[in-house]
């Protein structure tokens, strides 16, 4: 086991998702997917609800655009970014009783 | 000049670490002798009636899922082995020492605990651990924050308040406002109770995988990192607004791909109503 200066950690990080925005009824926010195709999802309704998350993407070559279910992206997808989409979709939508989003 | 504060100048000027607490040292060293029984064990366990009644209390809870209720230490010790027992009085004892000013912490360390269970469960992982084991990882993965809680409490709040202004994870800014970061406390204090030596360089790294100087404890920390990344991005007690530090390489290091995370997610999310029922036991 080491002991490096905690101040050489690289990861400063702020994970996009986190900034969610309410739409409506749904709430929405922006994603890049490993292949670097930008986008946005919608959290429309819970887990359950098929569906209840979208991902609204254009091709980088500027194709038109496609919506999808978030779980036909899923491989597209970084972990922490499915981690972070489905919290929200939770905090939303969910039963479980976590704390509401709050969205901006 | 100023003495440059870090890990060494606090522990020297600023905290004391609590010792060891003397039942866990006889717990643990009755189940590295191989000539003690598990007999021997549940009754060390009973001299301590704290400890014997959080074990038991934690034993009964759903998460370790046992069918019939026990009564007695003995009785638990016989149905869930040494391991799980050892795992058991190690979280009730340290608990026992630190929770005084635990506060959210608590909380927060207890939906870890589930957090990293749930990543066990939807295995395999790249990690040599059950479920349960994982359990008691994320429990304890927070214990240096409970003692900056302790000694540090309004420099803590102010490396809070700077992580939430500057968007920067908490850790970053203890570093630059008290001279060490949580995990760091939390490590020594793991080292100083000889607790395994995977737990211990878990928790020193659990924001810093690069504390450990191999891929096998790199894993641990990446549980523990994992763990607290859902739980901020659950918004979990305490940490709500915390800012969340980047875990793609520890989910990577773990070798779960993001097929995987909605079955883990989901497992996390049922678990949720174990917090409350775990944070009575341990309380």
């Amino acid at each position: 086991m080491s002991t490096t200066n905690p101040s050489s950690s690289p990861s400063t990080f702020s994970n996009p998702l986190n900034n969610w925005k309410q739409q409506g009824a749904g709430v929405v926010g922006p994603v890049t997917l490993n292949d670097g195709t930008r986008g946005r999802i919608v959290l429309i309704g819970p887990r359950n609800v098929p569906g209840g998350a979208m991902a609204v993407l254009q091709d980088k070559d500027g194709g038109p655009v496609k919506s999808l279910p978030l779980t036909a992206i899923l491989e597209r997808l970084a972990p922490a970014d499915v981690v972070a989409i489905l919290c929200a979709q939770e905090r939303q939508f969910g039963e479980s009783g976590l704390p509401a989003l709050n969205p901006s | 000049m100023n003495t440059p504060r870090n890990i060494e100048y606090l522990l020297e000027e600023i905290i004391t670490l609590p010792s060891l607490p003397a039942t866990l040292a006889r717990i643990i060293q009755l189940l590295n002798d191989p000539e003690s029984s598990l007999s021997d064990v549940g009754k060390a366990i009973t001299q301590d009636p704290a400890i014997a009644l959080k074990t038991l209390r934690l034993a009964n809870s759903a998460a370790y899922g046992l069918r019939e209720h026990v009564t007695s230490v003995e009785h638990a010790v016989a149905l869930l082995g040494a391991k799980v027992i050892q795992n058991l009085v190690l979280t009730a004892t340290v608990f026992d020492t630190l929770s005084h000013s635990a506060g959210l912490v608590f909380q927060h360390s207890i939906a870890a605990g589930l957090a990293a269970r749930a990543v066990l469960r939807a295995g395999p992982i790249r990690l040599p651990l059950q479920p349960d084991e994982a359990f008691v990882y994320g429990l304890l993965h927070d214990i240096g924050k409970i003692i900056l809680e302790d000694y540090m409490a309004e420099d803590l709040m102010q490396a809070e308040e700077v992580s939430r202004s500057r968007r920067i994870p908490a850790y970053q800014v203890e570093c630059e406002v008290i001279g060490a970061d949580h995990a760091e406390v939390g490590g020594r204090l793991a080292m100083n109770w000889r607790l395994p030596e995977s737990i211990a360089s878990a928790i020193l790294a659990h924001h810093d995988l690069s504390r450990c100087d191999n891929d096998d404890s790199r894993r641990y920390a990446a549980l523990l990192n994992v763990a607290d990344a859902m739980c901020i991005e659950a918004g979990l007690p305490s940490y709500e607004g915390a800012v969340v530090g980047d875990s793609g390489e520890s989910w990577a290091l773990l070798g779960v791909e993001s097929v995987t995370i909605p079955a883990i997610m989901d497992d996390f999310f049922a678990s949720m109503p174990e917090v409350q029922e775990l944070t009575e036991a341990m309380s």
